[in-house]
């Protein structure tokens, strides 16, 4: 039997009066890619942060390879952890953003050392010699020493796919990696991540890649209006459809 | 109609009248307005000039007195107090932004109140207040550790440090918060991803980029408060301007001597500058392709396009 690496039940948020997750679930197991597909506005982004509290869920319960996040059971209640505690679960999830988010003051190096060295308390020679290794495997050794800004759109996404690689997490969320590439970046950043899906890491992916999800995912989630409308193997969902929404998006995207 | 000689590098056959056009030769557009105009300002300063060279200013008294031990140690004085009060808001300024940018409603009320208490208060008030603390606080101590009488203890040095370093600090303070609130949310979220404790984040991430993007106002600060250091003479320590009073006071000189220490200002204001844009170019090299030029390096590029230029239209 497969383990569940990520488990999300019921997972509800609001911002102000307005509802954007209604009610989620989803399960992924371990070594599996699941790609998160739907509409914009459809609360793909958000059900990703929920995960790694990024946003703290209104509603609903969150666990990661068994853990509960960002809560403890103590006398039949459920009491949230404190941040030291949050930060130490958050070590274990990866998250690779749409608009890479890496260190603008920071060299690529430092910006995949940072981790490690000050969250993981690793040695410097250690972290360096880690974080080149990651750097050649995402193709990016040359522009180490580089700062984010010098390099292209699809080097920084591969520079900060490093970065969360760095801390060795147990998964791996990435929100739209590819949205904000000009489209002849795109495909270096969606080698490097079917080569980590390769390896048998955990992926959640939101992304608006149809030929990529049905070549690299297992399953697709398929999100509208803050709920799952479909789940199912990835070449089911984007081949044939069942529900009209999907169906309908997917006429849009390809066209 | 065109002949095949004179096809141009896209194929298509060029206008029979461009090699005519491209053979001319150009003459710089002549302003009128520029040359009446430069005309004017140079008679402007011309007058200037001359009505301060007939004025009754005696130049040898202030040549004299530049380079007097007393306004040397006048200007050190004045250096001291900006860069001590300078530091002293600084830290300051860096705390109270942080904690203005606090969810405890405690501690960014606190920050709140500082700010507020000593931006909105006149630092010459704030200056008094310190000067004379012994009034209401006559001793300063720690019960069975230690103890030490105010008097001793608030010099003019140290009230005027004091004086001007906390009210810097309120403003500093805004500057931070500014600083800290222009660096990308993204950035925060990243760190936080990885797990970064806040303090972590604020050390390693966000006031890096926040110090970058604030130094040109903190320069500026910075030039403010050496001028504003005149005002230390209220409580007594004699800086560039007290000490340019007190020669005045003997030899009756007063503009000469004005004029002394106004040079004097210039001179400092000039050496703060020139770090400003060195540390400026130093922050800055995260964000730029290539290393702007280094103040040498400015003024000879300028003079080398001046030449070129004068050649091209010789």
């Amino acid at each position: 039997m497969t383990k569940c690496m990520l488990e999300a039940v019921g997972i509800e948020k609001r911002f102000g009066i307005h509802p954007v997750l209604r009610g989620v679930d989803m399960q992924v197991d371990a070594g599996e890619v699941v790609a998160v597909m739907g509409p914009s506005g459809s609360g793909k982004s958000t059900l990703l942060r929920c995960v790694n509290f990024l946003e703290k869920p209104d509603a609903g319960i969150v666990r990661i390879d068994g853990e509960l996040m960002g809560y403890k059971v103590a006398s039949g209640k459920l009491r949230e952890l404190s941040g030291r505690q949050l930060r130490a679960q958050r070590v274990s999830i990866g998250m690779v953003f749409q608009a890479f988010n890496l260190f603008e003051n920071m060299t690529i190096l430092d910006n995949v050392m940072e981790g490690p060295r000050c969250v993981k308390g690793v040695s410097k020679a250690d972290a360096e010699e880690a974080a080149m290794a990651l750097l050649r495997r995402v193709g990016m050794e040359q522009k180490a020493r580089s700062y984010p800004s010098h390099v292209s759109g699809g080097q920084r996404q591969r520079a900060a796919i490093a970065r969360a690689l760095a801390m060795e997490p147990k998964l791996m969320l990435l929100d739209e990696p590819t949205s904000s590439l000009d489209p002849e970046l795109v495909g270096e950043v969606l080698r490097v991540i079917a080569e980590l899906a390769q390896t048998g890491m955990t992926l959640v992916i939101v992304t608006h890649e149809v030929g990529f999800a049905r070549e690299v995912a297992d399953r697709v989630v398929f999100m509208a209006d803050g709920v799952v409308e479909e789940v199912g193997p990835a070449t089911e969902v984007l081949t044939a459809p069942r529900r009209e929404r999907t169906k309908a998006f997917l006429r849009t995207v390809i066209s | 109609m065109t002949d095949p000689d004179s096809a141009t590098a896209t194929g298509q056959p060029a206008s029979q009248d461009m090699p005519v056009l491209m053979s001319l030769p150009r003459v710089r557009r002549r302003s009128i307005g520029r040359i009446v105009s430069g005309a004017v300002v140079l008679a402007l300063l011309g007058l200037l000039a001359l009505a301060f060279a007939n004025a009754k200013i005696s130049w040898g008294v202030v040549n004299r007195y530049l380079l007097t031990l007393q306004m040397l140690q006048g200007a050190e004085r004045t250096m001291i107090l900006t860069v001590g009060s300078m530091a002293l808001a600084l830290v300051l300024g860096a705390i109270g932004g942080i904690c203005r940018l606090s969810d405890n409603p405690v501690v960014s009320g606190a920050a709140w109140l500082y700010v507020w208490a000593f931006r909105g208060t006149p630092v010459l008030v704030q200056l008094l207040m310190w000067f004379n603390l012994a009034l209401v606080f006559p001793r300063l101590a720690i019960p069975g550790v230690f103890h030490v009488s105010m008097n001793t203890l608030i010099t003019p040095a140290v009230a005027a440090i004091l004086g001007f370093g906390v009210n810097e600090g309120s403003y500093v303070a805004e500057v931070f918060r500014g600083g800290m609130l222009a660096v990308g949310e993204g950035q925060k979220e990243a760190a936080a991803a990885l797990g970064m404790s806040h303090f972590h984040t604020n050390r390693r991430v966000i006031l890096p980029q926040a110090v970058r993007i604030i130094l040109p106002t903190l320069g500026n600060e910075t030039i403010g408060m050496l001028k504003l250091t005149s005002l230390a003479s209220i409580v007594s320590f004699y800086e560039l301007t007290e000490t340019a009073e007190q020669i005045y006071y003997v030899n009756a000189r007063v503009m000469e001597l004005l004029i002394v220490a106004a040079l004097w200002y210039l001179v400092l204001t000039s050496i703060f500058s020139i770090g400003q844009y060195y540390l400026e170019r130093h922050l800055g090299r995260s964000l730029q392709r290539m290393r702007p030029p280094t103040l040498l390096e400015r003024g000879i590029r300028g003079a080398l396009d001046r030449i070129s230029a004068a050649r091209r239209t010789a």
